[in-house]
């Protein structure tokens, strides 16, 4: 194959702008949004249902020096400086869980649901996206490229072997299934463009973290 | 592999000869009348033909290959590399050892060479033949490096005549290490095998890592497809896909295949590529047409063969017969045991193909007996066969490599090219059942050098004597055609899930030929499928490749628990198997060694077995009831003497040629429907005679019973019954029915018409296996009552056809307008009832040319089954009624 041609085409393209989504009240024609108290989220490829809460706790509190250490403290990865100070930066934290069809893995199975939550205004910010229907995925993994695009560092549980890789499917899936070029696919992957990354904290039982780091596509 | 086809005739080779002379004599000596020995065809050694390496082709690829003793190329793999070059899809067709792995390799390796992106992904059918290939990529690869470390290569004159890169492989893969990888130093490419023994954590690197990845479509279909994402690197570049032992691929192995290359080919299209095919096969009739239905495109074929040959001799042997009045022959089973012994007494390196697991446990037990080991010594002369453990079959494929085994007695497992050496001698106890394979067979000996011996002892069987005694049909003719029926509807619609698993149905997506939207309708109907957007996506919770074997209908197994002392797991056995071979009171034998099946626990799927010494073995009985579901065609012909019928068939007079099995294979199957309507529309008339169809039926089998049957003198010792679960299979049949005038005209008594019935359907079964060139055991046979309703179409409840038990047991239930059905033994059918409904007319004059050609008096196991088991006068009725078949 041509390798120039593929270059060309790994080049963004311009029309997918990374912007939150508009959230549209629901009418009578969305009986479900209307039960959970969802909006109705829309982007560029579609969309997709979305519930946002702020809850006052549990309270933020700055991360104690000792536990950051511990965060950074991974196996012998180089972090670059970049890395670590979003890593010690709350603001750069997303805290991630999905609902899945299926525990199997493998490319057939979906996150229909997936809740993320980060620090804001003292207390914490919860969204669930979620799936009315397979076509919708590609506008809701939109959305959350978007939210991954701020906040980097992901703080998930058991999410290095199982979200993530998970997620990590879905986004190379949806490429063609939207019918759009591959062009837009790394864009719509963030741990595929170059020079980016997303750090997996992990919380496997009470005083232990772990961190995994995803290197970006190069 | 390429390097053994190039090495020297060992020094003292003519030793073997000598020996293999003198064997041949002793045989010749005891051919009093000259009925023994039918055939003894002596195959002179073959120069080879030499062509140049080709001018584009990599330098150091080159001198890697000139390192291992190759200087020039045979004219077939400089061919088969130059059509590969040109971006042809090319399927490579030349016998064992003729060096057909470098024909893909080094186009390949070249690709790899040139561009490091490129990814080729290979196929074999077994996990011990991808890892004989490791060692041959490895080799190459470690010559490779040479290159670059500026060393000078060192040369081995006879090719690879050590073996030690395969053990070096083989410890690496034990340990659950890549064997190399490209990270480490000078390595110029990765090359893994990926199987179910690859250690989970090998696995990542594999993926990243490898140009090659050497498979399985097992694995192709569980691990590798519904994962593809994780493969994104090898998709993405994926230019080479590589189907060695293509003949393999046929029957239900083959179907299954042809889908999971639909979905290969669509994964490969989701990443950007269309990946170019290379296959080899072992000689069949149809290497072309059998690629081009599994790749579905367009494929060139490359039959020259420019490899030397080895001299050789092939001798068939029929036992002599004991009993002519009953044409009873001398037990080729003991008859092949002794020509082995024969053998193995003059140290020849011997193997022995038995068709089934008890014969091979039988010709074990004869020959370990004939052979005492000293106590302390290993056992020189072992069983080979699946259900051994895979520690247990490295060790004796080393074993044979080394030398130190001496006799090895194997099913079909040893008939692929998985490397085990050259050997003196093949025997082969009954003809395995194709053309191919007993070439294929026979080409275990003398693969390297030096003078070989095949022998093929017949059982008396009708295929086996027809074969022997009409030599020239075997040896002027072409070998078989391989058939596949991928649109299979049981075998698509799994696969059209695991596709659905895989990527989204998009709307105007296609299966081969088959518009695969209704069956998607249909799926979503069934909750495994749902439609969103115009894509049909995958959303039951299930992983659906789980549940579909390749290689069966099941994947179920039964697993065989020795419990004399400590539980011990010795074995598997799949589940069809498993109800013939370890029903409760069976006589399982594994190794040589008898065991006594105590107690078959079929939930749980286990055989608890207990080891015994006596002197029988069990058989066990079968019985089926076919049922018919729905004609998709019928033909009828009457009584009066007329010609009108052959012409119909465009085929008068023609001969048994292999060339025929293509001419009936394909008609149009609207046109055949739909001229079947108006005769099934038709009533029928008083001077119709019988009628031949071809449609859907169901096939109830159960084992009820066995036979104990004594060692050596093959007496039956006792019997017993069984109370087993039913098996019930959807599958298509051929069936001919006789209708009642032309029953009623037949002078016999009604047992006599009965047995004459069976005595026709034994026969008609073999011809139709020599017809379609298919296996012995694809092909199914039971008699039933035409079922009442006019037309026979589904509506009739009742299962009309009795047990045989019933027709030949109590002999006073008289068949009014029997249906002879003959149906593939797979569910959903595998493609053979067609073919065998165009070729009706060919195959009642073939049957009838056997049974009135078969030298014995009132029927043999050679036309229409023992005499002993029939009815007196159940050749002649079975004569009478093809007279009155063929008009």
């Amino acid at each position: 194959m041509d390798r120039f041609s593929r270059l060309a085409a790994l080049k963004p393209t311009r029309g997918a702008v990374a912007r939150p989504a508009d959230l549209r009240e629901p009418n009578e024609e969305d009986p479900l949004s209307l039960l959970l108290g969802a909006g109705i989220a829309r982007n560029h490829y579609g969309e997709h249902l979305a519930i946002r809460n702020w809850f006052s706790t549990p309270e933020f509190a700055e991360p104690s020096a000792v536990a950051l250490e511990l965060l950074s403290r991974t196996r012998d990865e180089g972090i670059s400086r970049r890395t670590r100070a979003a890593l010690e930066d709350p603001a750069k934290w997303l805290f991630l869980d999905t609902e899945t069809t299926g525990l199997a893995g493998g490319t057939g199975t979906y996150a229909f649901l997936v809740g993320i939550a980060w620090w804001d205004a003292g207390g914490l910010q919860v969204e669930q996206l979620f799936l009315r229907d397979f076509c919708q995925e590609h506008s809701l993994l939109q959305e959350l490229s978007n939210r991954l695009a701020d906040r980097p560092v992901l703080v998930t549980f058991n999410g290095k072997t199982f979200d993530w890789p998970l997620l990590e499917n879905r986004f190379t899936m949806t490429r063609a299934i939207s019918g759009l070029d591959g062009s837009t696919s790394h864009w719509a992957n963030p741990s595929r463009v170059p020079g980016y990354f997303v750090a997996v904290v992990e919380a496997r039982n009470p005083g232990t973290v772990g961190v995994t780091f995803s290197p970006g596509w190069s | 592999m390429a390097g053994r086809a190039y090495s020297l005739a060992r020094a003292g080779e003519g030793g073997t000869l000598a020996r293999l002379t003198q064997v041949l004599d002793t045989f010749a000596s005891r051919d009093h009348n000259g009925q023994m020995l039918t055939a003894v065809r002596h195959y002179p050694a073959r120069e080879a033909q030499w062509a140049e390496f080709p001018e584009w082709m990599h330098g150091d690829l080159k001198t890697a290959y000139q390192a291992k003793g190759i200087r020039r190329l045979y004219t077939h793999q400089a061919a088969a590399a130059e059509a590969v070059h040109a971006g042809k899809n090319v399927v490579i067709v030349t016998p064992t050892a003729s060096g057909k792995t470098l024909c893909y390799n080094l186009p390949v390796l070249d690709a790899i060479l040139n561009d490091s992106d490129t990814r080729a992904l290979y196929l074999f059918p077994t996990k011990a033949l991808a890892q004989d290939q490791l060692a041959e990529l490895y080799d190459l690869n470690q010559r490779l490096d040479g290159l670059l470390d500026g060393e000078s290569p060192g040369i081995t004159q006879e090719g690879r005549s050590e073996d030690r890169p395969i053990h070096k492989a083989e410890e690496d893969q034990a340990k659950g290490r890549a064997p190399q990888g490209r990270g480490q130093a000078g390595s110029r490419f990765g090359v893994f095998t990926y199987d179910g023994d690859t250690p989970g954590d090998a696995r990542k690197a594999i993926r990243e890592k490898s140009h090659i990845v050497l498979t399985n479509p097992d694995m192709l279909h569980t691990g590798i497809l519904p994962h593809h994402t994780r493969w994104a690197r090898l998709f993405e570049n994926l230019r080479y896909i590589v189907i060695d032992e293509l003949h393999t691929y046929r029957g239900v192995f083959g179907s299954h295949l042809c889908n999971l290359l639909r979905r290969l080919r669509r994964i490969a299209k989701f990443y950007g590529c269309t990946p170019q095919f290379i296959c080899c096969s072992a000689t069949i009739a149809n290497p072309g047409e059998l690629t081009s239905r599994l790749i579905e495109d367009e494929v060139e074929v490359q039959a020259a063969n420019g490899a030397p040959a080895a001299e050789k001799t092939f001798v068939f042997y029929n036992p002599p017969v004991v009993n002519r009045a009953l044409g009873i022959r001398r037990s080729y089973i003991n008859e092949a045991s002794r020509v082995s012994q024969e053998f193995l007494k003059n140290d020849l390196q011997t193997m022995v193909f038995a068709n089934s697991r008890l014969h091979t446990e039988l010709i074990l037990t004869y020959l370990q007996q004939a052979n005492p080991q000293m106590p302390g010594t290993p056992e020189t002369i072992r069983g080979y066969r699946g259900g051994y453990l895979p520690s247990e079959r490295r060790e004796i494929e080393r074993g044979l490599r080394d030398g130190w085994i001496r006799g090895v007695v194997t099913t079909s497992a040893l008939e692929l090219g998985i490397d085990v050496g050259s050997l003196d001698t093949v025997v082969m106890a009954g003809y395995p059942g194709t053309i191919a394979a007993t070439w294929q067979r026979a080409g275990r000996a003398g693969r390297r050098s030096g003078s070989s011996c095949a022998v093929l002892v017949a059982s008396s069987a009708p295929l086996d004597q027809f074969i022997v005694r009409h030599p020239d049909y075997f040896f002027e003719n072409t070998p078989e055609h391989a058939f596949i029926q991928p649109d299979n509807l049981e075998i698509l619609v799994n696969h059209l899930k695991c596709a659905a698993f895989e990527l989204p149905i998009g709307p105007a997506e296609r299966f081969g030929e088959v518009d695969v939207q209704d069956l998607c309708a249909r799926l979503a109907e069934a909750g495994y499928l749902h439609r969103a957007g115009e894509n049909y996506h995958w959303t039951h919770e299930a992983y659906p490749a789980d549940t579909v074997s390749l290689r069966s209908v099941t994947s179920d197994n039964f697993v065989i628990i020795d419990i004399t002392g400590q539980p011990l797991v010795i074995g598997e056995v799949d589940f069809p198997s498993a109800l013939v071979f370890v029903h409760e009171k069976a006589i399982y034998i594994h190794g040589g060694q008898q065991y006594h099946v105590e107690h078959l626990d079929f939930q749980e799927r286990k055989a608890y077995v207990k080891q015994v010494d006596v002197d029988y073995y069990t058989d066990a009985i079968r019985y089926t009831q076919v049922r018919v579901l729905e004609i998709a065609a019928t033909e009828s012909k009457s009584g009066v003497a007329s010609t009108s019928g052959l012409a119909e068939m465009g085929r008068s007079g023609s001969d048994l040629r292999a060339n025929d099995a293509v001419a009936f294979r394909r008609r149009p199957p609207q046109i055949a429907a739909a001229t079947s309507q108006v005769e099934t529309q038709e009533n029928r008339q008083e001077w119709r005679c019988h009628c031949w169809s071809h449609g859907d039926v169901l096939v109830r089998s159960q084992v009820v019973g066995f036979k104990k049957i004594k060692f050596f003198t093959n007496e039956n010792v006792g019997a017993g019954k069984l109370e087993l679960p039913e098996n019930e299979m959807h599958t298509t049949s051929y069936w001919i029915t006789l209708e009642r005038p032309l029953v009623e005209s037949l002078p016999f008594s009604i047992s006599e018409r009965q047995s004459g019935m069976f005595g026709l359907l034994h026969a008609l079964e073999s011809v139709a296996t020599l017809l379609l060139m298919c296996d012995g055991r694809d092909l199914g046979t039971a008699i039933g009552e035409r079922p009442p309703s006019a037309g026979g179409t589904a509506d009739g409840d009742e299962f009309t056809p009795r047990r045989m038990e019933e027709v030949v047991g109590a002999q006073a239930k008289e068949f009014f307008e029997p249906n002879l059905y003959l149906f593939d033994a797979y569910p959903g059918g595998i493609g053979f009832s067609e073919p065998l409904f165009h070729v009706h007319e060919l195959l009642i004059r073939k049957t009838r040319e056997l049974i009135q050609q078969c030298p014995c008096d009132d029927g043999c196991p050679s036309c229409v089954g023992p005499a002993g088991d029939l009815a007196l006068r159940a050749k002649e009725a079975a004569l009478a009624v093809l007279e009155r078949l063929c008009g």
